[in-house]
């Protein structure tokens, strides 16, 4: 536990700023949730066409859903 | 009002009574709050985590794509890029993905411009023992704590053999690793000059990972982007603000699996609630015909009823608040925070903000408390507005 | 003044099992009055005290106390008028067998949020005129039936009732703590107080302190004797 100190603020913050990557390295299983915000919606589909997501985290952690990123919106029957 | 003890007092004594009946209800209600408010609480300490690095993240970046997929991006993209009015500069990145096949890990690899001066005092806060003369020399890598304890596991100490997609192997030796204060954002992290994630990636020396850019106003920034990708059809432009909206989806607790763990424990608490409400065991319904009869109205034994149940959510609520405080910020969640780190092998310490998220208490509390009120206090009110003599039979 | 003006009470209208337990009872006592209603078990003695009491209501007819007509007031009323009235000896006493003598003794002062000194006072003085003052912390479960009817007998008189109204109260006792209960009675009686006793104990019946028998049979009033 630490309470948000300046210092430790900076650290982080300096951290980030020299790497320039978002996202914390809580959830890195696969490489297309790691990064999840730079990553786009078919990286997935680089371990195999009819994956559906399995990780834990991916439940609860989603990729940027920007207007350019929208997931497909092809239904399948 | 005069608040009266007397009738505390036998709302207490009552409690007290009804030993078992009152522990496995305090039980209970504390083992629910104290799930959810975890929950909660390390949701909400990401959320700041990721909130408090958010400036220092670049204010666009440019990627490419091809064929759906991200690919690498021109260098030459990086002239023009500059060309636009407002852009600052524009830094060609080379990042990616290194697998670790002994470990079955991941690792984030970033290329920097070398180690030069302009790093050197970010570095003497992030880097431990950082000896930044002897990294400037020699092509060596900094690491993630995640990083060193997986390498070392598997007998690297003191370097790496990475295999270049043509098989050869490419000794970096470790210099040093990040500061442990920067461990959820640096755990799998691997640092190094660029030439060498180039030629661990085996990648085009033309082309970079993708491009980062600074504008002088931030107000610009949507307009560049939208010219950006009017110049580049097939690239993907992600602005700060876009970073935004995806730290705002993160722990969506309406999503997966926060709304399954949500809607199974506030499931059970109905189920709780719906079973103390169903009707008083008989004994308590003689008490309450008895107290009648002795000349307690109806509010006076309604008010007796809501100082026993608010005594014990109460209580229950403010344990269940401490210990799970205790739980997150002390213990650092275990086996919990398996449902955020999930799969991942390399695992955080998991050392989050501390925020006393007022918020989500007063949520809990009137998720939880005014229910647990109502259970108790309907069918006494019920039973209460009975004649007495009928109660008591 | 109490008045019972045609009272008949019927449990379970309109069902099978329906039964008529007083009907049109009609009778008045004075204040002051030591009142014994006798009769068979099941002859309605009980659910008379019970509406005396408002513990509950009559179907027919009504019950008025001091010209309140307590049978015809809301529940909170009838509570309050409880409270500050009456007091009343059950015939399984019905104590709260968790609870020690002293905290049930308490009971009906409870919501007054009585003065503390006061309470003590009052709570001394009884139990020292039924010599329980030594059980005062036993839980009344662990008391035998002699010291659960003083108990009883001490809660009912904690509010300084006008009314003091007993169902069977010598049921559960030997011959000698009857006795005991029968002196209570008299120097209750010395205070003015209106007392209602039902019982089938005929060591009752030929007190020369009491006014009034009233004889109940299936319901119905079949004989008042004045002594």
């Amino acid at each position: 536990m630490y309470s948000s100190s300046n210092l430790h603020e900076q650290t982080k913050n300096d951290f980030v700023k020299t790497v320039g990557l978002p996202d914390l390295a809580i959830s890195n299983g696969a490489n297309f949730i790691r990064h999840r915000s730079l990553s786009d919606t078919f990286s997935l589909f680089s371990n195999g066409p009819e994956l559906l997501e399995y990780f834990p985290s991916t439940f609860t952690y989603n990729y940027s859903q920007n207007y350019k990123n929208i997931p497909s919106r092809i239904e399948l029957e | 009002m005069k608040i009266n003890h007397y009738l505390i007092g036998f709302a207490v004594s009552s409690l007290f009574r009804r030993g078992t009946k009152s522990l496995f209800v305090l039980f209970i209600f504390t083992a629910l709050i104290f799930l959810l408010s975890s929950i909660l609480f390390i949701s909400n300490s990401i959320k700041e985590e990721l909130n408090l690095t958010l400036d220092s993240l670049p204010q666009i970046i440019v990627q490419k794509l091809q064929a759906g997929r991200q690919t690498n991006i021109e260098l030459k993209r990086v002239n023009k890029l500059l060309e636009f009015q407002g852009v600052q500069s524009a830094v060609p990145r080379i990042w990616g993905y290194y697998y670790f096949e002994k470990a079955g890990v991941n690792f984030s690899l970033v290329g920097i411009d070398a180690y030069d001066k302009q790093y050197k005092n970010s570095f003497a806060n992030i880097v431990k023992n950082v000896n930044f003369d002897a990294l400037e020399k020699t092509s060596s890598m900094v690491v993630g704590q995640g990083v060193k304890k997986a390498l070392s596991e598997n007998y690297y100490k003191n370097y790496f053999n990475f295999i270049k997609p043509d098989g050869d192997f490419i000794k970096v030796p470790i210099a040093s690793t990040f500061s442990s204060k920067t461990s959820l954002e640096s755990n799998d992290i691997i640092l190094m000059p660029r030439s060498l994630v180039l030629e661990i990636f085996g990648m085009d020396k033309t082309k970079a990972t993708d491009i980062v850019l600074s504008v002088a106003n931030p107000e610009e920034i949507p307009t560049i982007a939208k010219k950006i990708k009017n110049l580049y059809p097939d690239t993907r432009v992600i602005t700060k603000s876009d970073l935004k909206v995806s730290y705002q989806n993160i722990f969506d607790y309406k999503s997966g699996m926060f709304l399954a763990l949500f809607v199974i424990s506030a499931f059970t608490f109905f189920m709780i609630i719906y079973d103390k409400a169903s009707g008083l065991s008989s004994e308590e319904k003689k008490e309450i015909g008895i107290l009648k009869a002795l000349g307690w109205k109806i509010d006076d034994i309604l008010q007796e009823k809501f100082y026993e149940a608010f005594i014990i959510s109460f209580v229950a609520f403010i344990s269940a608040i401490i210990l799970s405080l205790f739980f997150v910020y002390t213990l650092e969640a275990p086996i919990l925070k398996e449902i955020f780190i999930g799969y991942s092998r390399l695992k955080p310490s998991f050392d989050l903000p501390f925020i006393l998220d007022v918020q989500t208490i007063f949520l809990l509390f009137f998720l939880t408390i005014p229910l647990y009120l109502a259970a108790i206090i309907i069918p006494s009110w019920r039973v209460a507005s009975m004649d007495a003599d009928e109660v008591m039979r | 003044m109490i008045r019972c003006k045609n009272i008949s009470k019927i449990f379970n209208v309109n069902k099978p099992n329906e039964l008529t337990a007083l009907k049109e009872i009609d009778l008045k006592f004075k204040e002051g009055e030591l009142v014994i209603l006798k009769g068979a078990s099941g002859s309605g003695k009980s659910t008379l005290l019970s509406l005396i009491a408002a513990l509950s209501k009559p179907n027919v007819g009504e019950v008025i106390i001091d010209e309140k007509r307590i049978s015809k007031m809301p529940d909170n009323f009838t509570s309050l008028f409880r409270r500050e009235n009456v007091g009343f000896i059950f015939q399984k006493y019905n104590l709260i067998p968790t609870l020690s003598a002293y905290d049930n003794i308490i009971l009906p002062l409870i919501p007054t949020n009585p003065n503390e000194k006061q309470l003590h006072k009052r709570i001394d003085e009884l139990l020292k005129t039924f010599c329980i003052e030594d059980k005062k912390d036993v839980l009344v479960k662990n008391l035998s039936g002699g010291e659960q009817q003083r108990v009883a007998i001490s809660r009912a008189l904690i509010n300084n009732p006008k009314i003091i109204i007993a169902d069977e109260p010598t049921a559960n006792l030997d011959a000698k703590l009857s006795l005991d209960f029968i002196e209570i009675i008299k120097s209750l009686k010395n205070d003015a107080t209106t007392i209602l006793i039902a019982t089938h104990d005929p060591l009752f019946f030929d007190l020369d302190f009491v006014d009034k028998i009233v004889e109940l049979k299936n319901g119905e009033v079949i004989d008042v004797s004045h002594s």
